[in-house]
């Protein structure tokens, strides 16, 4: 009688670990078409739902310069992701800004010092998780030379809460050009 | 008897001018000395009580790599916690904050070494680059202590940080204006194979389990239900010999716990009720039997050997 009573919950157990299999195996095959897509077509492969999709479906805005909804894309994901998905969410956050503050130069340093600001924010931000990100270490350089941070303004000024921003042009309230 | 009177006065006014004159001097030449004694008393006298009781504790600070630092590297500085054989423990944390134009104090922990020591270790991460190679100053620290009128103090630490590339990029292969963007990661399926394989290893185990309490549960009930040992039984007797109704007979009482004949039919039934569907098989059966043993009348057309096979199923399926 006691086997008898064995029988039911490992046939419950066979049936779940069967149903288990069939979702894994259903997740794998959607990653092994995704993996496939985008190595020939981002823009499909972003058309699924995981992170990965949204990544590429960000990279796929930014490749089209449409940099509003790039930074869109990349902020939510950062909200929702972890680990070195992040950390690839943060870098490419931070060279879009650096890449449209280039476009405008230190001869438009009103356009490109809030971008510039922006993008040592996300190097910052990156670094602060790996401090061996060296692609974030060029580009926070480069930024740095678009924008220094030089010691003396430092020292006549206050120190700044963490994350704060110095440029005046993406300061709360302050708008250029306005008395 | 005049001018001399004339001189008289003027030497007296002259005498009395230069008694107004240097009299405060004196009196000047006179007071510096005492306040100078005064000055060395107070200097001499043990200060206040707050200042008698500051102490300024230059602790062990494990030396660190001074060069070959760039952006984003981090230099833990590391702080002994004792003085004099006595634990020490600062009163507060130094804020994660940025401290000056190059750092940004990122951590603040304190750690015990091998041998017990405690350590209070701050993390700085460099967070700007001067042009060019340059010598800058790790902040010095001064942190209060929980003992009291004691503090920390330790000077500041000279590293050397370099820029990584140069003003004026090279724009040569890998050494352009900024480094390309991260590509999109690929979902790792590595994890994903690794899962649907457990699973499946998981749902072949549980079948083989369930087989083998399957095959066991068979085993047993070969040996222990009453009409599938019959039924095993008479495969070695002959189809029309009396003794294979006996085995059935034999069978049915063991069942029912007691002999059973066709008038106590019911009773069996109560105690195995599975044996329901073929009750009216077991009612001829009964009359058979009575005719074949008490009659000794041929009976045409009952099998018991078939009727036990069937009862057998019936059995296995209830209680196998």
């Amino acid at each position: 009688m006691k086997l008898r009573q064995a029988g039911t919950p490992l046939v419950i157990l066979l049936v779940l670990s069967l149903l288990f299999s069939a979702y894994e195996a259903y997740r794998l095959s959607q990653a092994r078409d995704f993996n496939r897509l985008l190595t020939t077509a981002v823009d499909a492969a972003a058309t699924q739902t995981t992170p990965e999709a949204e990544f590429a479906r960000a990279l796929s805005l930014a490749a089209r310069n449409d940099y509003e909804g790039a930074v869109r894309a990349y902020k939510t994901l950062s909200r929702a992701t972890e680990g070195e998905l992040l950390e690839a969410v943060l870098y490419n956050l931070g060279n879009l800004h650096l890449r449209e503050a280039l476009k405008y130069g230190p001869e438009e340093i009103g356009r490109s010092l809030p971008l510039a600001e922006l993008a040592k924010t996300s190097y910052r931000e990156l670094l602060q998780r790996n401090p061996h990100h060296w692609d974030a270490k060029y580009n926070l350089e480069r930024t740095l030379r678009l924008a220094p941070e030089r010691e003396e303004v430092l020292t006549e000024a206050p120190p700044l809460p963490q994350n704060s921003e110095r440029a005046v042009t993406t300061m709360k309230a302050f708008t250029l050009g306005l008395p | 008897m005049q001018p001399t009177y004339w001189r008289l006065r003027l030497l007296s006014l002259g005498a009395a001018l230069a008694l107004l004159t240097l009299g405060p001097c004196h009196a000047q030449d006179a007071a510096a000395p005492a306040q100078a004694a005064a000055r060395e008393t107070v200097q001499d006298a043990p200060p206040a009580a707050p200042q008698a009781a500051a102490l300024s504790i230059a602790p062990d600070v494990q030396p660190l790599r001074p060069f070959g630092h760039v952006i984003g590297d981090v230099i833990t500085q590391r702080v002994a916690l004792d003085h004099e054989g006595r634990p020490l423990d600062p009163e507060a944390f130094p804020e994660l904050e940025r401290v000056g134009n190059w750092f940004q104090r990122r951590d603040v922990r304190i750690e015990r070494d091998a041998a017990g020591r405690r350590w209070l270790v701050i993390d700085y991460q460099i967070i700007n680059v001067p042009d060019e190679l340059r010598a800058l100053d790790l902040p010095a620290l001064d942190l209060p202590t929980k003992t009291p009128g004691v503090r920390l103090e330790t000077g500041v630490l000279p590293v050397t940080v370099a820029p990584l590339t140069p003003t004026i990029v090279l724009a040569r292969a890998g050494l352009e204006e900024m480094r390309p963007d991260a590509e999109a990661p690929r979902i790792d399926t590595a994890s994903l194979e690794r899962r649907l394989h457990f699973a499946l290893y998981a749902a072949a185990a549980l079948a083989a389990a369930w087989l083998a309490l399957y095959v066991l549960r068979q085993l047993r009930a070969r040996n222990s239900l009453p009409f599938t040992r019959a039924t095993r039984d008479m495969r070695h007797l002959d189809p029309g010999s009396t003794a294979i109704w006996q085995r059935l007979h034999r069978a049915l009482d063991e069942t029912a716990g007691h002999v059973v004949r066709g008038h106590n039919l019911a009773s069996l039934l109560a105690r195995a009720p599975w044996l329901a569907p073929l009750q009216s098989e077991l009612e001829r059966f009964f009359e058979a039997s009575q005719k074949r043993f008490f009659a000794d009348h041929p009976v045409d057309g009952q099998e018991p050997a078939a009727l036990c096979a069937r009862v057998a199923r019936l059995e296995r399926q209830a209680l196998a």
